[in-house]
């Protein structure tokens, strides 16, 4: 892990997000935090107008990094401001991080959990909002338990609380550890799960901006969109633009798992090709194994292929190849894993994780998962893959209700589309070609033995 | 408001209101959208995703985009397409996922002929399968008498969970699990708690809750014969569907009425059918011997002769007993034969009182009468002294749908329509509009209530008083320089707050002091605030009809007085059941005074026991009735099969007697006696149409032979003399009429039934419903016709509503109130015979709350003793947590058997003076 250890202000870093994180299993306490330059950016946003740092945001192009990259600000300015505005207002970080392959968040929560509510303090300040939350995936223990000390830390020092730093501002922050559920990750499904109700999304409009977390505005972004507001108010919205190495602003920590040489995460300028991510950090491919494609930002985006790896890691540039950025952690197929074995493997899951809300994603989901699995097992029929491309259109944006059918065929449609011939061998050769026996079982065991 | 915009479907232009989903729209077009999530009462949550229509931005647009049309608000110059290709190949692809799980077992599923399901998947062009996998099978739950449970066949649209949860606050049923595996049901199997469990089986879209029932008897859809109805179970007057086969019964189905009951009947309307089929109902006419234990069977002309004999014995002295279960037409019959002076109410004095204190009230106009929808669209209730949940469903329903307004507001606010159900929910939150209930005990309505105060009914007068005297205070030129306490002043607030806040009570508390100050609290109010509302439940369906055919006094108690003191010569018995209002003993000593008895009643109970003359009386089910409700609306109610056996109307025994035919004389008698049943001759004559309509709807496949175990021979149908309707699929089809434009085609006669083309379930009503989501009654063209507001019409009397007085005639004992007890399953007569209530009815008990407890040294299980002058009750009791003080509440109907003079005898003190029982 590259770590740049500066608390001077002057010197501008290039790796923002990671700039507290040593490559011990350190975590810095409040103390640490501050000698670094922690907190800086909330007691300079302090300092500033409400508009005045909304502005900062607007003007730093910061897109969230959940996976939609949806610009941070122009979200932030349809919540209600002003003496009339309901109250209280909510922000909620999304720690529910539960994409297949995606393991950023993990890593800021359990090394940075300062830094994670300087940005959630920043949020709430700008938004003159009256309490945050943290909605985090309960399997990460040890991340809830620094947040816990980090927040008592804050409580103890008027970093929480009323009348913050001697501001006048007064916020709250509330951490609640999800009972583990895919879905959690939809923020009107959060809310949902944070009042204590069924996690099924929510029709929109309203949206939470407005009507969110028991019927008041609300703001749900991921851990790592907060964790950038410390830096943006620190060293301003143009040193943050600069960052990029094409359109988009800032760094993004980006995650390759899969048969590479040195699978990890790396805090890379937006606009990193995806083949020097690959290439260079990753080490490329195991040795033996050849790459035959990817899946550039988690377990719902579309495949890309080797001849993609000159596209840069934007929101709109990966759109153009007909995938999407996501979280920005890559997992790469190699050439002796069965496609079929993989798409059926993440199409099982989002089956499962579905809530069972909206029919495509209800019935439609365990349907392809039922030809997948029978194709598999070399039992499938050639008018299976007809009807699996019917299925992907079923689940289409703006079909569901939701967003995560249509993730779940994505790399279901892009498989059909780039590994057509193994699905077809499957059918043609009434076997998987990968191995001769329960493919999908072997490929487990593999799995477990690394 | 409702305004019209021009939308274009496949680019031709159509009118539709601007308040309504795209779906809704499309559907009163009579377009065939399918859809299961919406329906029209709950709103649109886009569950299902069935709705799909192609939406473009302009004229230009040739992409389109996919909309579900239930989340689409219309809108001026929207352009959509139905038929395009990828709109309907979503569509058939979204009933081929649903349909992956869903059983192949129509032809031994109840719901077949009758299933949403069936209709949208036949509409939406899915026919093969090509799923390969096997179906999720889920365990059924016992889920009561009035439920069938299997949820293999459900598809998911959530709108049982909706209704049960959201609409009718009931909390023992949810949706459990996720994904595909989704179980609708209770956590445990058990009885489904809420009073309206029963729509569930009309809600379904499919087969997973049927009517348990019906299932007892069951018979195709097709093979039913129909025709429409009114509920007989309480005073509010649902409009229902009667279905029959065979002289049996099958089962109650909703029929929508705007006004009344909408889309939903509570569980005692639905399934207290039963004593129309019971074992134990009257078919024949029995004679007793003179001076004998033995009884005959008489044929007609025997019965008459008997009648008329009796009827004219020299110095006969003739009293009639009316009732409040039965039709307009049975008591007139009756009245006229005895006349005024000799009919008598079968009520009990204290309601007869209440109930003619109201119709005073009602003709002064000096409150306003609404109905249920109006109760729904206003902002605040006031609630005393009657637990409407257990004596009037359905009001209660409408009650609990009042309290979502201010959420509604709030969702406007942000631009969301009252009809987006989830985001008004999520936005809505916990605010609610005020509800304030007084009342003795707890009800169900209390988890959406802002004030539950659970008072003794001489506390309840107290803070009636106050409120009133507050605001007479207030609105005086000079304020009194009396105090109020906090509580008085806030309600009184809330209801000012409010645009047009209404104030439900009954009769159920016998209390007409309690009454009279609700009356005044309204009729005060309303000089406030023009558009506020009072509704009061009454007994029985027919209680306040009786009430303006019986003069002052002539109820239960004074004839029971009255035959004690001098027996008549004839006492005739119409459908009351007297031992419900007296105690056995004296009440048989009293009749066994009495030369002839007469009794004229559809099922065996005790009072016919003592009959010299038992004339079988037709069902409900069996005649063209007409009914009052309690807000006066005059109703008009179909036989649905002749009248079995020996079996006749009231009207027809007493016909060759009383020198009325059945047409117009009698109803020309009913408007002698008041007045204020003038408008009967508006909803009898529209009876007349220039077409027979069928009961039964058209054969198109074969019809079950229904005999054909004894004869493959088809009888000749009986013919319907009374009315248009036919008992064959002959004539115009009931069903059908809904497809035509009956302003056009001069057709008056009520529909039998819901269809129309392609839509065999009853969700075939909703092409039918007006665009606005609100409905007007003065607009009332369509489907279900409302009835006729007998006090509208009138020219307002001048009437002053007496003060209350403070103390009130209630039993009190040393400031402790004996009150009855209400229970939907055990307060009505007829319900009683009933198998599947029989099974829900509660054990009975004496409430009492701890304190009251101790005070009488009572431990919870305990028999206590209430004793009146010549009945007493020895109950155990139970000691209830919500309860109000100095209170004991006993089951109604040995309340009303205890009558007026009643004490309570503790366990120590039993016939012992006792400083706290015996005053």
């Amino acid at each position: 892990m590259n770590t740049e250890k500066s608390s001077e202000k002057s010197t501008y870093p290039t790796k923002p997000l990671t700039r507290f994180i040593t490559d011990d299993d350190n975590c810095w306490q409040l103390q640490e935090y501050q000698d670094l330059g922690g907190y800086d950016g909330l007691k300079h946003a302090l300092t500033l107008s409400r508009a005045a740092v909304l502005d900062e945001i607007k003007a730093s192009n910061l897109r969230g990094r959940g996976g939609a990259g949806f610009p941070t600000g122009l979200k932030w300015s349809f919540v209600p401001q002003g003496d009339d505005a309901p109250h209280p207002k909510y922000l909620i970080v999304n720690a529910d991080e539960m994409e297949p392959g995606a393991f950023k968040d993990r890593l800021l929560l359990e090394k940075t959990p300062h830094q994670i509510i300087e940005g959630l303090l920043i949020g709430g300040y700008t938004l003159d909002a009256d309490i945050g939350y943290i909605f985090i995936r309960g399997d990460y223990y040890s991340a809830i338990q620094h947040i816990e000390i980090a927040l008592q830390e804050c409580y103890d020092n008027k970093l929480l609380g009323k009348d913050i730093l001697g501001s006048g501002f007064n916020f709250e922050i509330h951490i609640h550890t999800s009972a583990g559920r895919y879905i959690c990750g939809e923020e009107t499904a959060l809310i949902n799960a944070l009042e204590g109700k069924r996690a099924i999304p929510r029709a929109k409009p309203p949206f939470p901006q407005v009507a969110g977390l028991w019927g008041k505005p609300t703001i749900v972004n991921n851990v790592e969109t907060f964790c950038n507001l410390p830096h943006i108010l620190n060293f301003g919205a143009d040193w943050f633009k600069s960052l990029g190495r094409f359109k988009d602003a800032g760094t993004k920590i980006f995650g390759v798992s899969g048969r590479v040489k040195n699978p990890g995460l790396w805090e890379l300028p937006m606009g990193t090709p995806i083949g020097e991510i690959i290439e260079h950090y990753a080490g490329g491919m195991s040795d033996g194994y050849k790459l035959k494609g990817y899946l550039p930002g988690g377990g719902s985006t579309d495949f890309l292929l080797a001849k993609h790896f000159d596209t840069p890691m934007d929101y709109d540039e990966i759109g153009k190849q007909r995938s999407r950025m996501g979280t920005g952690t890559i997992i790469v197929l190699d050439d002796k894993y069965c496609p079929v074995a993989m798409v059926l493997n993440l199409v099982k899951f989002f089956a499962q994780e579905s809530c069972g809300w909206c029919t495509p994603c209800r019935d439609g989901l365990p349907w392809a998962a039922v030809l997948l699995e029978k194709i598999e097992q070399g039992k499938g029929e050639l008018a299976d893959i007809k009807q699996l491309e019917d299925l992907c259109k079923f689940a289409a944006p703006g079909n569901t209700f939701c967003a995560l059918a249509p993730g779940a065929v994505e790399p279901l449609q892009s498989a059909l589309n780039y590994f057509r011939d193994d699905f077809e061998q499957h059918i043609t050769q009434k076997s998987c070609p990968y191995c001769v026996q329960s493919c999908e079982q072997s490929h487990l065991e593999e799995d477990h033995d690394k | 408001m409702t305004n019209k915009v021009t939308i274009f479907i496949e680019d031709l232009p159509y009118q539709v209101a601007d308040d309504i989903n795209l779906l809704q729209a499309c559907l009163s077009l009579k377009l065939d959208i399918p859809y299961f999530c919406w329906h029209p009462a709950m709103g649109s949550v886009g569950a299902c995703r069935q709705c799909a229509v192609m939406q473009y931005q302009d004229e230009e647009d040739t992409r389109g985009r996919l909309v579900m049309s239930c989340m689409t608000p219309v809108a001026e110059g929207m352009r959509i397409s139905f038929s395009h290709e990828k709109a309907e190949t979503f569509r058939a692809t979204n009933i081929e996922a649903m349909m992956t799980n869903h059983p192949h077992d129509c032809p031994v599923c109840e719901e077949g002929g009758d299933c949403h399901l069936q209709d949208m998947t036949l509409l939406t062009g899915h026919i093969t399968r090509r799923y390969p996998g096997t179906k999720r099978t889920h365990n059924n739950q016992y889920l009561g008498p009035f439920l069938n449970h299997e949820m293999n066949r459900c598809i998911g649209c959530y709108r049982c969970v909706r209704f049960y949860r959201d609409y009718c606050g009931g909390n023992d049923l949810n949706v459990f699990s996720s994904k595909n595996n989704i179980f609708f049901g209770r956590a445990e199997p058990g009885n489904l708690e809420n009073e309206f469990s029963g729509n569930l089986a009309e809600v379904c879209p499919t087969g997973v809750f049927t009517d348990k029932p019906f299932s007892q008897h069951y018979i195709r859809k097709w093979d039913l014969q129909s025709a429409p109805s009114i509920c007989t179970h309480c005073s509010v007057g649902c409009n229902t569907y009667v279905t029959e086969r065979g002289g049996i019964i099958r089962k109650i189905n909703n029929r929508y009425n705007a006004a009344i009951n909408g889309h939903f009947l509570c569980d005692r309307g639905r399934f207290a059918y039963q004593h129309v089929n019971h074992d134990n109902k009257l078919t024949q006419i029995w004679s007793r011997a003179q001076q004998s234990q033995t009884t005959h069977i008489f044929d007609n002309e025997q019965a008459h002769s008997q009648l008329s004999q009796w009827l004219n014995e020299t110095d006969a002295q003739v009293l009639g007993i009316g009732s409040a279960r039965s039709s307009l037409e049975n008591n007139a019959a009756l009245h006229k034969l005895v006349g005024g002076n000799n009919f008598y109410a079968g009520i009990a004095n204290n309601e007869l009182k209440q109930l003619q204190l109201l119709t005073k009230t009602y003709e002064s106009k000096q409150v306003a009468l609404v109905s249920l929808s109006q109760i729904e669209q206003s902002d605040a209730v006031l609630l005393v002294g009657e637990d409407v949940t257990q004596t009037a469903p359905r009001l209660a329903l409408s009650i609990r749908q009042m309290t979502k307004n201010a959420g509604i507001a709030q969702a406007a606010k942000l631009g969301i329509k009252p009809w987006q159900d989830e985001a008004v929910r999520n936005i809505s939150q916990d605010s609610k509009s005020p509800l304030i209930i007084i009342n003795t005990d707890e009800t169900k309505l209390a988890d959406v209530a802002k004030y539950n105060l659970k008072l003794a009914p001489n506390k309840q007068l107290e803070l009636l008083i106050e409120i009133e005297a507050y605001l007479t205070s207030k609105y005086a030129l000079t304020p009194s320089a009396e105090t109020f306490s906090d509580l008085a002043i806030a309600i009184a607030e809330e209801l000012l707050a409010a645009n047009n806040p209404v104030v439900v009570t009954g009769t159920h508390s016998f209390d007409i002091a309690l009454l009279s100050a609700c009356l005044r609290l309204s009729i005060l109010l309303r000089k406030h605030k023009n558009n506020s509302g009072f509704y009061c439940a009454t007994s029985s369906i027919n209680a306040l009809g009786l009430s303006l055919l019986a003069q002052p006094d002539h109820d239960i108690d004074n004839l029971i007085h009255s035959i004690k003191s001098t027996p008549p010569t004839l006492l005739i018995i119409m459908e009351t059941d007297l031992y419900r209002y007296c105690a056995n003993e004296k009440l048989s000593k009293y009749l066994d005074n009495i030369k002839h008895i007469v009794v004229i009643e559809q099922i065996m109970n005790d009072t016919v026991k003592m009959a010299d003359l038992v004339l079988p009386a037709a069902s409900f089910a069996e005649q063209h009735s007409s009914w009052l409700n309690n807000e006066g609306r005059l109703q008009r109610a179909y036989a649905v099969m002749p009248a079995s056996d020996m079996r006749q109307t009231p009207v027809q025994w007493l016909a060759q007697h009383n020198a009325l035919d059945d047409g117009q004389n009698l109803y020309r008698y009913m408007q002698t006696i008041t007045p204020l049943l003038q408008p009967i001759m508006q909803i009898v004559t529209t009876d007349k149409s220039d077409f027979p309509v069928a009961r039964q709807p058209m054969r198109s496949s074969a019809r079950t032979a229904f005999f054909a175990n004894i004869d493959v021979k088809e009888y000749a149908p009986k013919r319907d003399k009374k009315s248009n309707l036919t008992f064959t699929m002959e004539g115009v089809a009931g069903f059908r009429q809904q497809t035509l434009d009956n302003s056009q085609h001069k057709i008056t006669t009520p529909v039998t039934g819901v269809w129309s083309p392609k839509w065999n379930s009853n969700q075939a009503l909703n092409k039918d419903l007006k665009q606005s989501s609100f409905q007007d009654e003065a607009d009332s063209s369509l489907g279900a016709d409302l009835g006729l507001k007998i006090f509208d019409q009138l020219n307002s009397q001048e009437f002053t509503v007496p003060a209350a007085q403070i103390d009130s005639p209630s039993q009190q004992l040393n400031n402790l109130s004996i009150c009855p007890q209400h229970h939907i399953y055990s307060n009505d007569e007829l319900a009683d015979y009933s198998s599947s209530i029989q099974q829900l009815r509660p054990e009975p008990v004496i409430s009492l709350n701890q304190q009251q407890a101790n005070h009488l040294s009572l431990k919870s299980g305990e028999k206590l003793t209430i004793s009146s002058d010549d009945y007493n009750i020895s109950l155990p009791c139970f000691i209830s947590k919500t309860l109000a003080d100095q209170v004991v509440l006993v089951p109604f109907t040995e309340f009303l058997r205890l009558g007026t003079n009643m004490h309570i005898a503790t366990k120590y003190s039993a016939g012992n003076a006792n400083g706290d029982a015996n005053d």
